[in-house]
């Protein structure tokens, strides 16, 4: 993974002040994106993003209360992604909380489980809740869970796959417990995010921190990298 | 002056200048452009004066050292060195500056005359004024087009300041002989004032005429009347309109300031006298203040340490008054004093240090050590050397450290005139001193700074900010404080959660620090927003560090999007952070039930904080309010109110289980406090939901849910009771109506006995509900007689009072009283009252249960006894037999009440009183209650030696007491027993006594011999006395010898005199008696017993007896043989013997006086 510097664009005042600019090269541009995970309870939400941030996978992983909030930072080319990740609990007493975290979101991974049926069903009610109240720029990917137990499978992935299209989602079968896709989601989500400099005031940041502190993030499939 | 002025002509250049005035001289006097682009290539980029920002200093406690900067100007300096050195210029004596300009004067006579960007314009130097000396005073015309010069042998010349022309020549402009000392142009053009050496102030006025030039000068002020050693006219651009057609100048003698006006008429307006100070001059600023809205002319006058403000009002043109507003004092004495803006005070002391003051909170903000800028001093034109002198003492002396003309000052600058190079100091603007203090890396002071500031600074305050997070490494611990303080100030949690974290997450101590630093302002309200992130690592270090009562409000204050919450509420859960659990979970599920659902397996009776927080939570769902703080959405209340509700009366909970019980949440919450569960219920059936029909019919319900639940044994009967009184109270007050089953199964229970004890507060509630249904007339269908007998039996004494008041069945309510743990003591209330009343029989009462009242209280018993039973004192003293500290205490009340108690109790008491007070026997034997003999064998039986003796005393037995006394030791005591034996007994009694004392003290010696002589001495003659002392050391006696010695000598004294004086006596009488005797007597001639004439008619010789008293009769009728023994029959006197017997009475009493006194030594030791 490159570490870029972390103060890409020098303030204005340093400049003036003919403070040496430092020799970050010139790729140190950071987007910082908040996503949210929604979907029916025990899914795999939190096993994907528990995946994910740290390339871990436990089989009893405990139920979300509310909602947990997760970092993790990419790499894209010439571009830093950092995603903020607010993992909510499927749970349906706390249905009435998604909507803190979804407003302003920048991207959604709707998740459902393969090997239910009614979970897909409610993949989509979510869908079509962020169309109508999210953020209409929202990159909305659709994540079927649990391919590992693709034996058991309920929904096809063609069924899937048409819906995404129809409503045009990403779309993409994952195993949190393999590995399979979950990295590639992610990734496939921040290329498809708006790269500009989104957020001027928030430059500067280095992003080692985050890293050291995620260390399996590190140890990724170098595919953030390429 | 004013008539010249008249005429002048229309072409004359200041008369043109005049006509502008209004329009062209409103020049600020402060601060143009092209100057400030000066300071600008030396400070900063920011050029423009930020007055407002100045601000900011009055709130600055610590001392930045970033408000004043210093520089030297460099082209000015190195021009006036160049010319030192190749025109021989001399060195600087005078600065002036007027708007573009700044000319320096020299010793030599030259002007140099520079522009804004230190480029020399012209060099004046005329040699025909080269025997004129140094020039001694500079002054340019408001709108800087002219220079008035003035030389120290006293030549003034003007010169055109656009091209260095003389203009006019003064050379007798004033005083000769003296040199000018200053010179300041008014604010009309054409007058000007000049004082010199002499302390003499001139206006000169200046014409043009027909283009000729000419000018005229008067004296305003004469120095013979007072030297005037400063004078500053006021040009400040104030009231143009005002000042046009006014001339005022304040001036300074040596002893006063006084204002005058020198146009249209010279006129004093103030004075006041200056501090007398002789070594240092007085001082004289204008400076247009803002006051109110109107920025005012303000007048600042000092000497020594003294600075006073006088303010100037005007009223139309005329009417010009001068108010003092305020004196600092300082504890320094300064020479030099200017204003930097409108609120600094610039003051050099007399070390050369130069004070910044802020005028408002008159503190000083900073210091700036001017020694190496080495002032010029112009002390030599005060004192006139060039041209000999001439001058006062008084005058030369203050000029001492004059440097009036050496510091020149323009709005935030001040140029100060060094010998060698010219110096500008400069109050900094709020940016540039950011600037400054970060260029210098103090980034403490730097952001404290940057965090004062709040109105459209923020852009500068965070740049600020990120320049610190890019140029510090290693942050320290004073910056990383300020920088937090200034990003919460300015709101800026980006910064705050995202650079600054970085540049604190690889230090420990500095994370540490920086977490504390957030917890302190989130607890503190001042912070609620920050990134999940740093939430979540805070909350996890919160975690760590164990102190969970912070991080309850942390989680309490944090705004809920930005927290973990799966985090969160499992920490909750872990640490039982209850508020904050039912905060985030009510907040953002709004699912108010869950609180009672989730800890119902944690909520036990033992468990006091949850059980209270899930009571005060009920307790606020049920009425509409939020928990812990705040409200509940105005749309949710009334679901809130239904969940909560619903929840209390669920029958079973989610995680149902065979051998779970009816209504699990509102049973735990019964079982844990059924007292504050019920209070809550009655709190939440005020509410609206309860109110009306199915109010009433909710209310019902939620009673029989409760009638239900509580029932043993699982609940005990001391809540079984306070259910039953809460029915009560809900029946009475007809909040609810029930069947009448379940309303008598409830009445039974509220009287039902108890089988333990039930506390007090729930006995008393019984007893009111008891009360409130009988006075409610509910329990009419149970008769009097059972009622009482229930009441008595469930010890509900009050009800069992009330219904025997009812029944008129008065004999029993004392005891009624008596046997109520609660109301005990509130009988003698119920006696005192009814105690007159005869059908409540209180004495029968009083009598029987004297023993139980006794034991309540033996104060007020006694006192009732007292005043209501005295007669019955004898037999309650027979009831309390057997118990004697109760009998004890009751007699001792009595004793206390003075009563007189007959003997035999009195007998009783003090055997009592042997027992228990034994201190207080003797002072009560000595109230002789007692027969002496009874009372003698109780005090002996209890060997109370002091009370034995007083009784034998009394019984008068004194030797007996003495013994007694002596025996124990209380010599004392002894001692005053026969002091009072003295007085009771004959002599002799009275001396064995004392002997039987000094016998005995002979041998035990308790007493010192001194004391014990002093105390007998008036009582036993001295000889007796020392009879008894032996032995001893002569010290004890000595002053005891010496003083029968001095009575002996004394004695012998009056002796002597008493002699004198009797035998003068004796002369006298016998000197009397003789003096009788020679007198004459007459008689009648008849004898006095006979009656016959004594004359012998027939010539017969008769004896005749004559006395001294006149009587005389025959010798032969006196029948007395020897008549010289014979007394005159008639007088029976013995007329011989009269005079002895009157002398030895004389004698002796007076004799036996003498034997009778006792020495009296008493005073002596």
């Amino acid at each position: 993974m490159e570490h870029t510097e972390p103060h890409s664009t020098e303030p204005e005042m340093a400049n003036r002040q003919g403070a040496a600019q430092r020799p970050n090269g010139a790729q140190g541009k950071i987007c910082q994106f908040k996503l949210v995970l929604l979907g029916e309870s025990a899914v795999g939400k939190s096993s994907l993003v528990l995946r994910f941030v740290k390339g871990q996978f436990h089989e009893y992983q405990e139920s979300t209360i509310g909602a947990a909030f997760l970092t993790q930072t990419v790499c894209l080319d010439d571009t830093t992604v950092k995603f903020e990740i607010w993992d909510t609990a499927g749970q349906e007493r706390y249905h009435s909380l998604a909507p803190m975290y979804y407003r302003g979101a920048q991207a959604a991974i709707v998740v459902y489980d393969i090997t239910n049926q009614d979970t897909f069903g409610r993949a989509k009610t979510w869908v079509k809740e962020l169309q109508r109240q999210a953020s209409p720029t929202i990159v909305i990917a659709l994540a079927g869970n649990k391919q590992d137990l693709a034996n058991k499978r309920m929904v096809e992935y063609e069924e899937a796959q048409t819906y995404a299209e129809e409503n045009g989602l990403l779309f993409m079968e994952t195993s949190a417990k393999t590995a399979l896709n979950v990295n590639d989601i992610f990734l496939a989500i921040a290329k498809k995010l708006p790269k500009y400099d989104q957020n001027q005031g928030q430059s500067g940041q280095g992003q080692g921190r985050r890293l050291a502190e995620g260390d399996q993030g590190a140890k990724t499939p170098g595919n953030c990298c390429k | 002056m004013s008539t010249d002025c008249e005429e002048d002509d229309a072409d004359s250049l200041f008369d043109i200048n005049l006509k502008i005035n209004d329009s062209e001289f409103d020049i600020p006097s402060v601060a143009t452009p092209s100057l400030e682009s000066i300071l600008s290539d030396m400070e900063s980029e920011d050029g423009s004066i930020d007055n407002a920002s100045l601000n900011s200093f009055q709130s600055t406690d610590m001392k930045l050292h970033s408000v004043l900067s210093h520089c030297i100007l460099q082209g000015i300096t190195s021009q006036i060195t160049s010319a030192r050195e190749r025109v021989g210029a001399g060195w600087a004596t005078v600065i002036a500056n007027r708007l573009k300009f700044i000319a320096v004067g020299t010793s030599h006579g030259f002007i140099l005359n520079f522009d804004a960007e230190q480029n020399l314009c012209w060099c004046y130097h005329d040699s025909g004024t080269d025997d004129q000396g140094a020039i001694s005073a500079l002054a340019f015309n408001l709108d800087s087009t002219r220079l008035l010069a003035g030389y120290e042998r006293s030549y003034i010349v003007m010169i055109d300041v656009t091209n260095g022309n003389v203009l006019r020549r003064l050379p007798d402009a004033h005083a000769p002989q003296s040199s000018v000392l200053h010179l300041r142009f008014t604010f009309k053009n054409n007058l000007a004032l000049c004082g010199d050496s002499r302390g003499c102030v001139f206006s000169l006025t200046f014409h043009r005429r027909l283009g000729v030039r000419s000018w005229n000068s008067r004296c305003l002020f004469s120095g013979a009347t007072g030297e005037v050693c400063v004078f500053e006219p006021l040009v400040h651009d104030y009231d143009t309109n005002f000042l046009s057609q006014n001339v005022l100048v304040a001036m300074a003698t040596m002893s006063k300031v006084i204002v005058i006006s020198v146009y249209p008429q010279v006129k004093c307006l103030y004075s006041r006298p200056l501090p007398r100070v002789s070594t240092s001059l007085p001082l004289l600023c204008w400076q247009l203040i803002p006051m109110t809205k109107m920025r005012q002319p303000v007048l600042t006058w000092g000497r020594g340490s003294e600075i006073n403000f006088t303010r100037l009002i005007i009223h139309g043109t005329k009417n010009i008054k001068l108010v003092a507003l305020k004196t600092i004092q300082l504890s320094y004495s300064f020479i030099a004093m200017e204003w930097l803006s409108m609120q600094h005070l610039a003051l050099i002391d007399s070390r050369e240090n130069l004070h910044l003051i802020d005028v408002r909170s008159e503190k000083e903000l900073e210091t700036v050590e001017l020694e190496n800028v080495e002032l010029v001093y112009s002390s030599a034109h005060f004192k006139a050397l060039a041209i000999g002198g001439g001058v006062s003492e008084a005058f030369s002396l203050a000029g001492e450290k004059a440097c009036y003309n050496s510091l020149s000052s323009r709005g935030d600058q001040l140029f100060l005139l060094g010998t060698q190079a010219v110096h500008l100091i400069k109050l900094r603007s709020w940016s540039e001193r950011l600037m400054y203090l970060s260029e210098r890396g103090r980034w403490a002071d730097a952001l404290s700074l940057a965090a004062e500031e709040g109105n459209n600074r923020e852009k500068i305050a965070t740049l600020l900010l990120q320049r610190y997070l890019v140029n510090v490494d290693v942050v320290d611990k004073e910056s990383l404080i300020a920088a937090v303080n200034c990003c919460v100030k300015l709101n800026q949690v980006d910064v705050l959660c995202n650079e600054l974290w970085d540049a604190v997450s690889n230090d420990f101590f500095m994370k540490e620090l920086y977490y504390s630093l957030l917890t302190d302002y989130i607890v503190n309200s001042k912070l609620s927003r920050l990134t999940p992130f740093i939430t979540q690592s805070l909350v996890a270090h919160l975690e760590s560090k164990r102190d969970v009562q912070i991080l309850e409000n942390v989680l309490l204050m944090l705004e809920l999007d930005c927290l973990d919450l799966h985090q969160a509420l499992n920490i909750c859960r872990r640490h039982k952070l209850y508020n904050a659990w039912i905060h985030l979970t009510t907040k953002t599920i709004g699912d108010y039930a869950s609180p009672l659902t989730e800890f119902l397996s944690e909520l036990t009776p033992f468990n006091q904080r949850l059980g209270n927080t899930m009571l005060v939570y009920v307790s606020s769902c049920l009425a509409g309010l939020g928990y812990p703080n705040g409200n509940i959405p105005k749309e949710c209340i009334k679901k809130v109110k239904f969940d909560v509700l619903r929840c209390l009366e669920t029958l079973h909970s989610i995680n149902y289980k065979e051998n779970e019980k009816t209504y699990p949440y509102l049973r735990a919450l019964l079982k844990f406090n059924i007292r504050e569960c019920l209070n809550v219920i009655e709190l939440a059936f005020t509410e609206v939901e309860f109110s009306g029909e199915m109010g009433l019919l909710q209310r019902n319900r939620l009673v029989k849910i409760l009638m239900e639940i509580v029932t043993p044994p699982e609940f005990s009967e001391c809540e079984e009771i306070n259910l039953a009184c809460f029915i009560c109270r809900l029946v009475t007050s007809d909040r609810i109506n029930l069947e009448d089953n379940l309303l008598g199964i409830n009445f039974e229970k509220l009287m039902q006995s108890t089988s333990g004890p039930i506390n007090l507060r729930d006995q008393m509630e019984r007893e009111q509900s008891w009360l409130d249904l009988i006075i409610s007339n509910r329990l009419k269908n149970i008769s009097s007689d059972d009622m009482i007998k229930r009441a008595l039996e469930s010890k509900c004494f009050r009800v069992a009072e009330y219904l025997y008041n009812l029944d008129k069945n008065y004999c029993r309510i004392v005891e009624c009283y008596l046997n109520d743990m609660i109301r005990k003591n509130e009988v003698f209330d119920y006696i005192v009252k009814y105690i007159d009343v005869n059908e409540r029989c209180i004495r029968d009462q009083f009598s029987s249960h004297f023993s139980e009242i006794i034991t309540i209280d033996h104060r007020k018993t006694v006192e009732i006894v007292v005043e209501y039973f005295p007669e019955l004192i004898p037999q309650f003293c027979d009831t309390l037999e057997g118990d004697d500290n109760l009998r004890f205490q009751f007699l001792d009340g009595l004793i206390n009440c003075d009563v007189k108690l007959p003997s035999n109790i009195s007998e009783i008491y003090l055997d009592l009183l042997c027992v228990y007070q034994k201190e207080k026997v003797k002072e009560f034997v000595e109230q002789r209650l007692c027969t002496v003999k009874s009372a003698l064998e109780i005090t002996q039986k209890y060997d109370l030696h002091e009370a034995t003796a007083i009784l034998l005393e009394q019984d008068g037995e004194w030797f007996e007491a003495l013994e007694l006394y002596l025996d124990h030791g209380f010599v004392d005591r002894a001692l005053n027993l026969c002091i009072r034996g003295t007085e009771h007994l004959d002599s002799d009694e009275a001396k064995k006594l004392w002997i039987f004392l000094l016998e005995h003290e002979k041998n035990n010696k308790s007493i010192s011999l001194r004391q014990l002589l002093h105390s007998t001495a008036p009582y036993i003659h001295s000889s007796q006395l020392l009879d008894f002392i032996f032995n001893v050391n002569f010290c004890d006696i000595k002053t005891s010898l010496l003083e029968i010695y001095t009575d002996y000598l004394i004695d012998t004294y009056l002796n002597t005199i008493n002699l004198k004086l009797l035998g003068e006596d004796i002369q006298q009488s016998l000197a009397k008696a003789i003096a009788k005797n020679r007198r004459g007597i007459s008689f009648m001639n008849s004898c006095d017993l006979c009656h016959g004439t004594l004359s012998s008619r027939n010539g017969e010789s008769t004896i005749i007896a004559t006395w001294g008293c006149g009587h005389c009769f025959h010798r032969s009728c006196s029948v007395c043989p020897n008549l010289e023994e014979l007394m005159c029959p008639l007088c029976k006197k013995k007329t011989s013997d009269s005079s002895h017997l009157h002398l030895n009475r004389k004698i002796e009493p007076s004799a036996s006086v003498k034997a009778n006194i006792r020495p009296d030594l008493e005073g002596h030791f």
